[in-house]
C-alpha cells in the first residue's frame, strides 16, 4: 500500500515538474519544436534561445549519445515527440535516413545555402557545419611535407609512431568508411592493417589527446579533428596550449587525390514529426548566418553555408580541397568499417 | 492472506524486472548478424576475460584496502584516528568517471606529471619508465580506490558490533593481535565482507565510463559497440544477458559460500572495544597507510577539479546549473523512496513463505546493480513503447514524466536497498515477534514498533547509498530523461566527452558536493550503529 502511494507521488511530482520546468508537446496551442540532439548542449542552447527570440517557437530539447537517440526514435515509431533529430557524424546521420526516422524537406533556404555533398542528394538530411580529419606533425620531428595523404599513415617509415584514438570512435569509423567506398574493403583492410602496425601505442583518449601526446613526445604524427586543434590554439583560455601552435603543424591530406576527408553534424526532420513546419523552421535557421557564425567561432568548425566564413583562426590555416564524395556513400560502409578495424586489430 | 502477499510479491518483482525480461527477448529476435559476428570473431570470450579480471582484480584490491583500513580505525589507537575514521569513506562521493577523467589527463604522457619528470631529468618520452594509466591496471586503480569504502563501511560496523566478550575470549584462548585478527574477527566479519565485496564486484562489472575511457575492451564496451556502432541493438541486448548470468552466477556461489549460517549480533553484550597501543613509527605508519586510499580515492582529484573550477568561476552561478542539481536532487530522492519501500517489502516476501518462483522473481528484479546503465535504459525505453503502444497512447510518458528515469534507476540500485533492508531484518530475531506478539502488538504494531527501529540503521545506510549512487548514475539518466531535463552528472559527462574537461570541472565539483551530505550521515549512522548505540 505504501509502495502505491509514493509510487502515486511520484507520478504527481513528475506532472508537477512537467507543468513548471518543461513546456511539453501536449501543450497544442503554443508553438513548439522538440529536438533530439546528439550535440551538446552548450554547443546547441545558445543558438536555440536565439531562434525563439525571434520566432516565439519554443524549443524543447533532449541530449544524449547518437545511438541511443537514434534508437529511442525508431522505438517510438509513429508516437515519437522528436520533430528534428541533429546528430554528429555521417555515420550516425545516414543511420537515422536508412532506418526511415526522417523525411524528405524541400526547401530553397536548405539547398541553396549548404553545399552540396554535405547534404543528401534526395533531401532528408542536410549538414549544418563541417569538420576536417586531418593528420598533425611535430615540427621538430617531422619534415613538413614528408607526409601527404592518408596512405602515408600506413607506410612502414612511421613504424611505432602513428597517434590515433580507439576504433569505437565513430570519427575513425567514418574515415575507414570512405576508404571502404573509395579503394574497397581489401585496400582498407590493408591500410588499417599497417596503420595498426604503426601505432605509437594502444588507442586511448580522446583527438585533443592525441595532439597533447604528440607534443609530449610519444609518437610523430596524429590523427585528430580540426576543431580540436582549432581549440588547442584558439579555444577557450583554460584549453588553449601556446606549445601547440608553435611545434604541431597540420597536413590537409589526399590534396593531390580525393581530398581531406570531411563530415558533418547535421540532421533532418523526423518522419513523425508532428510540428513539421516549426522544424523546418528551425533547421532553415540553423544553416544561416547567425547561428552558423556561432557554431563557426563556439566550436571553430567549418560553417556549411559557403557564405558564411570560417573563424579567423581557422581560416589561417589555409584553404583545401576535400572530398566531395556525398557523404552518403560513406555512411554505407561504416558497418564495413568496423568489421574492417576489428580484422586489422584496432582496438 | 500470506497467499495473496506473496502473489503481489511477485507481481511487483516481475514488474520491475519487466525491461530485463524484454532484453532477454533479444534471443527470441533473429540476429542482423552482430552477434555472431562478435562471436565468430572471438571478441566476447576477450570482453568476459577483461570484465571477469577487472571485477576480481577490483573486488580484491577493495577487500585488502577496505579490511585493513576498517580494521586500524576500529582497533587500534594512532593519532587522528577519528578523523581518518571519516574521512575513509570520501571517495564514495567521487565518481569513478571523474576521477579516471583526471587521472587521465594528469598521468598520460602529455600530462604535467610526465612533463615534470622530463623537465627533470632531461630525458624525452620513452627513455624512463612510468606505468601506461590507459591500461587495465589503470582501470584496476581507480575503480579500487574510488570503490574500496563500500568493503570499508560494512567491515567497520562488523568489526565494531563484534563484543568485546568474543574476542576476550579468544584472548583467554591464546589468540595474539594478529591471529585474533584472522581466525576471530575476520571470520565473524564474513557476510558483511561479502556483501561489501559483491556490491563492489557487481559496480566494476557495470562500469562503463572509466574502461570506455582508457580503451579497454570489456562487456560494457563491447555492448557499447554493438549498439553505438553496429547499430544493433538486439545483439547488446543478447551481451548483456551473458553479463546478468555471469552476476547471477556469481551471487549463487556467495549464497552458497553463506549457505544455512545466520549470524544475529547480539548488541546487548556491547562493550566499547580496547584499542591496541602501538609505538611512535608503527602509528605514523598505519596513519600513512590509511591516509593513502583518501588521497587517492578523494584528495587528489577533488584537488584538482577544484583548480579546474576557478577558471570557470561563473558557471556556479549560471542558472541552468543551478537546476540541474535541483534535478539531481529531485531524482535522487525519488528513487531512494521507492528503491527502500521496494526492497523492505521483498526483505519481507523472503523471510515468509514465498514459493520458488517468487523468490526468483525476486532475485532477478534485485540484480540490477551489475547490468550496465545504458542496458537498463534500453529494456526500460522498450517496455514504455510497449505501454504507449498498446496501454497508454500518446508519448506523454517518457518525454513528459519522470517514471521512465526512476523506473531505470529504481531497477539499477534496488539490489542496494534490498541488501541493506534484508541486512536490517537480519538482526530482528525470530524470538522479537513472538516476544511481541505475546505482548498483544498486532502485525504493524510489531513492524512499526520493533522492527523499524532495529532496522533503522541498516535502512538509513541503504537509503544514502542509494541516494549517492543516483547522483552519479549516469547512461540509463542520459537516455530516459524527459525534454530539458539535466542533471549534474549528465552535464559533467556532456563536456567531459566533449573534451572540454576544465569547462566540466565547475558540475563535478558540485556532484561531488551534493554527496558529502549523504556521505557523512552514512558515516555517522553506520558507526552508531556498529557500536550499538540506540539512535
Amino acid at each position: 500500500m505504501r509502495f502505491l502511494t509514493i509510487m502515486l507521488c511520484a507520478l504527481g511530482l513528475a506532472a508537477f515538474d512537467d507543468n513548471t520546468n518543461t513546456a511539453n508537446a501536449a501543450t497544442q496551442n503554443e508553438q513548439v519544436v522538440n529536438l533530439y540532439s546528439s550535440q551538446q548542449e552548450h554547443l546547441i542552447r545558445p543558438v536555440l534561445v536565439n531562434f525563439t527570440k525571434k520566432t516565439g517557437i519554443t524549443v524543447n530539447l533532449t541530449t544524449g549519445g547518437n545511438a541511443e537517440l537514434v534508437t529511442r526514435l525508431e522505438y517510438e515509431g509513429e508516437n515519437t515527440p522528436a520533430d528534428m533529430l541533429l546528430t554528429v557524424d555521417i555515420g550516425n546521420v545516414y543511420q537515422a535516413k536508412d532506418k526511415g526516422l526522417l523525411q524528405v524537406v524541400e526547401s530553397e533556404i536548405l539547398s541553396g545555402n549548404i553545399l552540396a555533398y554535405l547534404r543528401d542528394p534526395e533531401g532528408y538530411w542536410f549538414g549544418i557545419t563541417s569538420r576536417a580529419r586531418l593528420i598533425f606533425y611535430h615540427k621538430d620531428r617531422v619534415e613538413a611535407h614528408a607526409v601527404q595523404n592518408y596512405a602515408d599513415l600506413a607506410d612502414d617509415r612511421w613504424k611505432g609512431r602513428v597517434l590515433i584514438r580507439s576504433s569505437n570512435n565513430v570519427y575513425n569509423q567514418s574515415l575507414v568508411a570512405s576508404r571502404v567506398a573509395h579503394d574497397g574493403r581489401e585496400a582498407a583492410l590493408k591500410w588499417a592493417k599497417g596503420l595498426v602496425a604503426n601505432m605509437a601505442r594502444s588507442p586511448q583518449g580522446g583527438d585533443t589527446d592525441q595532439i597533447k601526446a604528440l607534443l609530449a613526445g610519444e609518437g610523430d604524427l596524429a590523427v585528430a579533428n580540426s576543431y580540436y586543434y582549432g581549440r588547442l590554439i584558439a579555444g577557450d583560455e583554460s584549453v588553449r596550449d601556446p606549445k601547440v601552435a608553435e611545434k604541431i603543424g597540420v597536413i590537409f591530406p589526399d590534396q593531390e587525390g580525393h581530398g581531406t576527408h570531411v563530415n558533418i553534424r547535421g540532421g533532418g526532420v523526423t518522419k513523425y514529426a508532428k510540428n513539421r513546419a516549426n522544424a523546418v523552421k528551425l533547421l532553415e535557421y540553423l544553416v544561416q548566418e547567425p547561428a552558423q557564425r556561432f557554431f563557426a567561432d563556439a566550436n571553430l568548425e567549418y560553417p556549411a553555408n559557403l557564405a558564411v566564413k570560417a573563424n579567423s583562426a581557422v581560416e589561417a590555416w589555409g584553404e583545401f580541397n576535400r572530398d566531395q564524395l556525398n557523404l552518403e556513400e560513406v555512411g554505407k560502409h561504416q558497418r564495413t568499417a568496423i568489421e574492417v578495424m576489428d580484422e586489422a586489430g584496432w582496438r | 492472506m500470506i497467499r495473496s502477499k506473496s502473489y503481489i510479491s511477485i507481481t511487483l518483482a516481475v514488474m520491475i524486472a519487466a525491461p530485463l525480461f524484454i532484453i532477454a527477448a533479444g534471443w527470441v529476435v533473429a540476429d542482423k548478424g552482430t552477434f555472431s559476428y562478435y562471436l565468430s570473431n572471438n571478441l566476447i570470450s576477450i570482453y568476459a576475460l577483461n570484465s571477469a579480471i577487472i571485477s576480481m582484480a577490483v573486488s580484491t584490491c577493495a577487500l585488502g584496502i577496505g579490511i585493513c583500513t576498517a580494521w586500524a580505525v576500529t582497533m587500534l589507537a594512532f593519532p587522528c584516528r577519528g578523523l581518518m575514521e571519516w574521512l575513509l569513506v570520501l571517495p564514495l562521493a567521487m565518481p569513478a568517471y571523474v576521477a579516471a577523467m583526471i587521472y587521465g589527463d594528469v598521468l598520460q604522457g602529455a600530462g604535467p606529471v610526465q612533463s615534470w619528470i622530463r623537465e627533470l631529468t632531461g630525458l624525452s618520452y620513452g627513455e624512463y619508465y612510468f606505468p601506461a594509466v590507459h591500461s587495465l591496471g589503470g582501470v584496476v586503480f581507480v575503480l579500487s580506490f574510488t570503490l574500496y569504502p563500500y568493503v570499508y563501511l560494512l567491515a567497520r560496523s562488523a568489526f565494531l558490533s563484534q563484543s568485546r566478550q568474543m574476542l576476550e575470549c579468544g584472548e583467554t584462548l591464546g589468540l595474539t593481535g594478529y591471529s585474533l585478527f584472522t581466525r576471530l574477527a575476520l571470520p565473524m566479519a564474513r557476510p558483511a565482507l561479502v556483501a561489501g565485496m559483491a556490491l563492489v564486484a557487481m559496480e566494476a562489472l557495470a562500469d562503463f565510463g572509466v574502461v570506455a575511457l582508457y580503451g579497454v575492451p570489456a562487456f560494457t564496451t563491447g555492448i557499447y559497440r554493438a549498439w553505438q556502432g553496429m547499430y544493433d541493438p538486439v545483439a547488446a541486448a543478447r551481451m548483456a544477458c551473458i553479463l546478468l548470468a555471469m552476476v547471477l552466477f556469481a551471487l549463487a556461489i556467495e549464497r552458497r559460500a553463506r549457505g544455512q549460517a545466520s549470524y544475529h549480533n547480539n548488541n546487548a553484550l556491547y562493550h566499547p572495544l580496547p584499542r591496541y597501543r602501538l609505538s611512535g613509527i608503527a602509528q605514523l605508519g598505519v596513519l600513512l597507510g590509511c591516509s593513502l586510499p583518501v588521497l587517492l580515492g578523494f584528495i587528489v582529484p577533488l584537488a584538482l577539479i577544484m583548480q579546474w573550477s576557478m577558471e570557470h568561476v561563473a558557471l556556479f552561478a549560471d542558472t541552468s546549473t543551478l537546476q540541474a542539481l535541483g534535478n539531481s536532487l529531485l531524482l535522487a530522492i525519488l528513487t531512494v523512496a521507492v528503491a527502500i519501500t521496494v526492497g523492505l517489502w521483498f526483505a519481507y516476501a523472503l523471510r515468509g513463505q514465498i514459493p520458488k518462483a517468487g523468490r526468483w522473481a525476486i532475485r532477478l528484479a534485485t540484480a540490477g546493480y551489475a547490468i550496465p546503465g545504458s542496458v537498463i535504459a534500453v529494456g526500460v525505453l522498450l517496455l514504455f513503447i510497449l505501454l504507449q503502444q498498446y496501454v497508454l497512447p500518446g508519448g506523454w510518458l517518457l518525454t513528459g514524466s519522470l517514471l521512465g528515469i526512476v523506473w531505470g534507476c529504481v531497477l539499477r540500485f534496488l539490489t542496494v536497498a534490498f541488501q541493506s533492508a534484508e541486512t536490517g531484518l537480519g538482526q530482528v530475531m525470530p524470538q522479537m515477534d513472538a516476544v511481541a506478539s505475546t505482548l498483544g502488538a498486532s502485525g504493524r504494531g510489531i513492524l512499526w514498533r520493533v522492527h523499524l527501529p532495529i532496522m533503522q540503521a541498516s535502512l538509513l545506510s541503504g537509503m544514502l547509498l542509494v541516494f549517492v549512487d543516483t547522483l552519479k548514475e549516469l547512461p540509463a539518466t542520459l537516455l530516459l530523461r524527459p525534454f530539458n531535463f539535466d542533471t549534474l552528472a549528465i552535464r559533467t559527462y556532456e563536456l567531459a566527452g566533449d573534451e572540454l574537461l576544465h569547462r566540466a570541472a565547475p558540475t563535478a565539483l558540485l556532484l561531488v558536493a551534493a554527496s558529502l551530505l549523504p556521505v557523512w550521515l552514512l558515516n555517522h549512522k553506520m558507526a552508531a550503529a556498529g557500536r550499538g548505540d540506540v539512535p
